[in-house]
């Protein structure tokens, strides 16, 4: 799956009516959603483990080769703290040529039990390495999902536990990342094949569409590629 | 002693010149006092006078006063080598501009006399002005002075104070104007606010229209209809000349409802409510949006209804005309009556048929079950939007086919099959009455849910998508065998898998059978009845008899070829007819006829013997 992103930032002033805006534009209600996200460093690339009669190369994107942060993302219900389901989710660098968006390619699936054990601790092939909780307003205009959300932090001493079993979280706990509580606003078009020029044309069109539209409301604009890098250095 | 004055000290005059030339004299005039305009010999004379007589004066008022003289003399002069300059500067000043007033007032003067008097004129001008205007151009005329005409003055005066007070009244005239339209602007803008408001306040929703600047609009449409109905879903408001608010044209006049008709055969025999629509000129403006709402909604619903009886032929939905029509097949339901849904003009519509008929609250609930469903569609289409979309992929989404008619016609089907079920366990209680046999019946009825533990509408429509569920027993409560019971199950569903109702028939002792038409049902249960009757009987009779379930027969083995071998029941529920046979003799009941007086167990009694 590849995705196209943009980015903004909304200062704590103008949280309310930046919301209302885009009630507006998506003439729906904001969905409430609170994602809990665990990273973890990849010990062994799978592929390498994994080829051991030497199988005929099949053509893999470079990344695999290095070892990147892989996240778990699973919601959490902010008030009684039901749990979902954990999903993976790998995001791989952005890619170079594109300068209106960040294109770049994703890997998302449900994880089932067997595939779970990969990541407890003591395990071979990942390292746990920290945990943050978003709190997201998402809305969702034809193709493009626009999410509003905050990370915040977890207290401390949540990952001295096996995150996986761990207790719920009690929200009231974890404090915002950025100490002047702004939000961050992204808006994202994800495509099922990215090599398919037609469906990656419409897509940009689309986020386009959507900055023009918020333009003056809200500046979307496209950070540094490698500032979203997820491979792991000094290895 | 020695006394300070300002005289300055010259060397005598060693040879008595001549009286000074007089412009020495002059210069030191005007050195000493100033301009010399006004020194007469009479003043000198009195100065001299007024000098010797001070000089007379005792010492000490002449010390004082020369002290007092030169002081004020010190303080004259300045002090700072600044300050004299500035002095000096300022006389200068003073005395350049003074010269220049003079030099152009000779030159006008000579400028003036250049014409008549060219020598001496032309010898003052300056070379300045000589070279700009040529001599001799500026003339000179005496004028006697003219009397003064006080006539005129007066008449003048008068015209001047006429025009100052017609323009004064202009303004005036012009301010009142002013006024006066302002304030019927503003009692125009009073009456445009007071009443778009009132229509906002009854929670309509007042917007910008996209196109055109300083015309506001209402909205009654719904966000979640197709788009070419939710873009006729809003109405410019105009300003009328008085500032009253009127919908433009075209909304709110020529509405339409849908009307549901139930028919069997030509004859209507239910018929829905139409909403009244009262003279245009009563309506106010908020009445014509509500029904301009009602229309745009009815269409809408009529026009999705449409579209999916077009996919729903092989059920029996057919388009007669305008109309939809649903007539379940005959073998699907028996005595269903054909229902028929209608979008018509309220205007023209003839409010015949005003008389209530059997099934109006029949046909009154599945019009306001249809717009029910269509309002949950909306919602289920809110709710599909909002989720998160998968990612782009080539497969094209086209608009999906609200689901309206569906639950309709699952109603009607369940609802004839039920009404067949009950018939025929009704037919089948008279003619066991008629035969004498015990018996109780529970007919097939709707299980309503609980109004009370429902948590919102969208609870209460969901439970139209649902499959039709109803249960009917009979039981036959016999004397000498415990009581047994036939129950059917009918279930209405309109999933793609099965379309109908389907019966299941349990009787006691046999398994289930599953029905998809209802004379089978019908023949089953008939069946199941003369089985169970016939396992009574053989209870009844006593040894020797066993009997054959499936066809309702008791046989016995006998070697006497004048007793009964074999006694049999038959049961049919079309004629209403329940015999019992032997090969000598025959009993039989009639629902509708006559039918024996004695009950079915005496008669057997006398054929088992």
């Amino acid at each position: 799956m590849h995705e196209f992103l943009l980015y903004s930032q909304i200062p704590v002033t103008r949280h309310e009516q930046v919301l209302h805006i885009l009630a507006g534009v998506c003439a729906a209600q904001p969905i409430s959603v609170c994602e809990q996200h665990l990273i973890y460093q990849q010990l062994k690339v799978a592929d390498a483990a994994g080829s051991k009669k030497g199988a005929p190369a099949k053509h893999q994107s470079a990344q695999a080769q290095r070892q990147s942060y892989h996240k778990l993302v699973r919601e959490v219900s902010a008030g009684d703290g039901e749990q979902g389901a954990w999903r993976f989710r790998a995001e791989d660098v952005p890619q170079p040529g594109v300068q209106a968006v960040i294109s770049r390619p994703v890997e998302e699936r449900l994880l089932d039990q067997a595939e779970l054990e990969k990541f407890r601790e003591g395990g071979s092939w990942y390292r746990y390495i920290n945990q943050f909780i978003t709190s997201t307003q998402r809305f969702v205009h034809n193709n493009v999902i626009v999410r509003v959300s905050r990370i915040l932090s977890v207290p401390e001493g949540t990952g001295a536990l096996e995150p996986l079993d761990a207790p719920p979280l009690v929200l009231a706990d974890c404090r915002p990342v950025d100490p002047s509580g702004s939000y961050l606003f992204e808006a994202y078009v994800r495509v099922e094949d990215g090599t398919n020029s037609k469906l990656t044309e419409q897509a940009m069109s689309e986020l386009m569409a959507l900055k023009s539209q918020l333009e003056g409301a809200v500046d979307l604009r496209v950070p540094d590629r490698l500032s979203l890098d997820t491979r792991v250095k000094g290895v | 002693m020695a006394t300070l004055t300002a005289l300055s000290l010259t060397p005598w005059a060693r040879t008595t010149e001549d009286e000074a030339p007089l412009q020495d004299v002059l210069a030191r005039v005007n050195l000493e006092r100033g301009h010399f305009r006004t020194i007469t010999e009479a003043s000198l004379q009195a100065e001299v006078a007024g000098d010797g007589a001070l000089g007379l004066s005792e010492s000490e008022d002449e010390d004082e006063d020369e002290e007092t003289v030169e002081g004020e003399q010190a303080k004259a002069k300045p002090t700072t080598r600044q300050e004299l300059f500035n002095a000096k500067l300022e006389m200068l000043q003073h005395v350049g501009a003074a010269e220049q007033d003079i030099l152009m007032a000779l030159d006008f003067i000579s400028l003036l006399l250049s014409k008549d008097a060219p020598g001496p004129a032309n010898a003052t001008i300056s070379p300045a002005l000589r070279q700009v205007v040529p001599s001799g151009t500026l003339g000179m005329d005496v004028w006697e002075r003219m009397p003064q005409d006080s006539a005129r003055q007066a008449q003048d005066e008068l015209l001047a104070t006429n025009v100052r007070m017609e323009s004064l009244q202009q303004s005036a005239d012009s301010l009142l104007a002013a006024a006066d339209r302002l304030q019927d602007n503003v009692r125009k803008e009073t009456q445009y606010w007071h009443e778009v408001l009132a229509i906002s306040e009854r929670g309509w929703n007042v917007c910008r229209i996209p196109g055109q600047q300083h015309r506001l609009g209402v909205t009654f449409g719904f966000s979640e209809s197709a788009p070419e109905f939710s873009r006729r879903g809003i109405a410019a408001l105009n300003v009328g000349s008085d500032g009253s608010v009127t919908l433009d044209r075209g909304f709110g006049t020529k509405p339409k409802a849908l009307r549901v008709q139930l028919r069997h055969g030509e004859e209507t025999v239910g018929s829905s409510q139409m909403p009244s629509v009262p003279n245009d000129g009563e309506t106010t403006l908020e009445a014509r949006i509500r029904y301009a709402r009602d229309s745009l909604f009815d269409e809408e619903l009529y026009h999705e209804m449409t579209r999916e009886s077009r996919a729903q032929a092989s059920i029996g939905v057919r388009m007669r005309g305008n109309a939809i029509s649903f007539r379940p097949s005959q073998e699907r339901a028996m005595g269903a009556p054909e229902v028929v849904f209608e979008l018509l003009s309220l205007d023209e519509d003839d409010m015949r048929a005003n008389e209530p008929q059997s099934q109006d609250g029949v046909a009154r609930a599945i019009a306001i079950a249809a717009r029910l469903l269509l309002i949950q569609a909306h919602r289920e289409r809110l709710n599909k939007r909002s989720d998160v979309p998968p990612p782009l992929s080539e497969k094209k989404d086209e608009r999906p086919v609200l689901p309206i008619l569906r639950p309709l016609m699952s109603f009607v089907l369940h609802q004839s099959a039920q009404g067949s079920v009950n018939a025929c366990l009704d037919g089948l209680t008279k003619l066991l009455s008629a035969a004498g046999v015990a018996h109780t019946c529970d007919t097939a009825g709707f299980s309503l849910p609980d109004l009370a533990g429902l948590a919102s509408a969208e609870s209460l429509v969901a439970g139209f998508m649902q499959t039709w569920v109803s249960d009917a027993r009979l039981t036959i409560t016999a004397k000498y065998h415990a009581p047994f019971d036939i129950r059917s199950h009918l279930e209405t569903t309109l999933t793609h898998g099965s379309i109908g109702t389907a019966y299941v028939l349990t009787s006691a002792g046999s398994r289930d059978f599953r029905f998809s038409l209802f004379d089978e049902l019908r023949e089953a249960t008939e069946g199941a009845v003369a089985s169970g009757l016939a396992k009574a009987l053989a209870s009844f009779a006593g040894e020797g008899w066993r009997c054959n379930g499936r066809e309702a027969l008791l046989t016995k083995d006998s070697d006497t070829a004048e007793k009964n071998t074999s006694v049999w029941i038959t049961l049919d529920g079309s004629s209403g007819t329940l015999a019992l046979s032997s090969a000598f003799k025959k009993a039989s009941w009639s629902a509708h006829g006559e039918s024996e007086q004695e009950s079915l167990w005496d008669a057997s009694t006398e054929m088992v013997r």
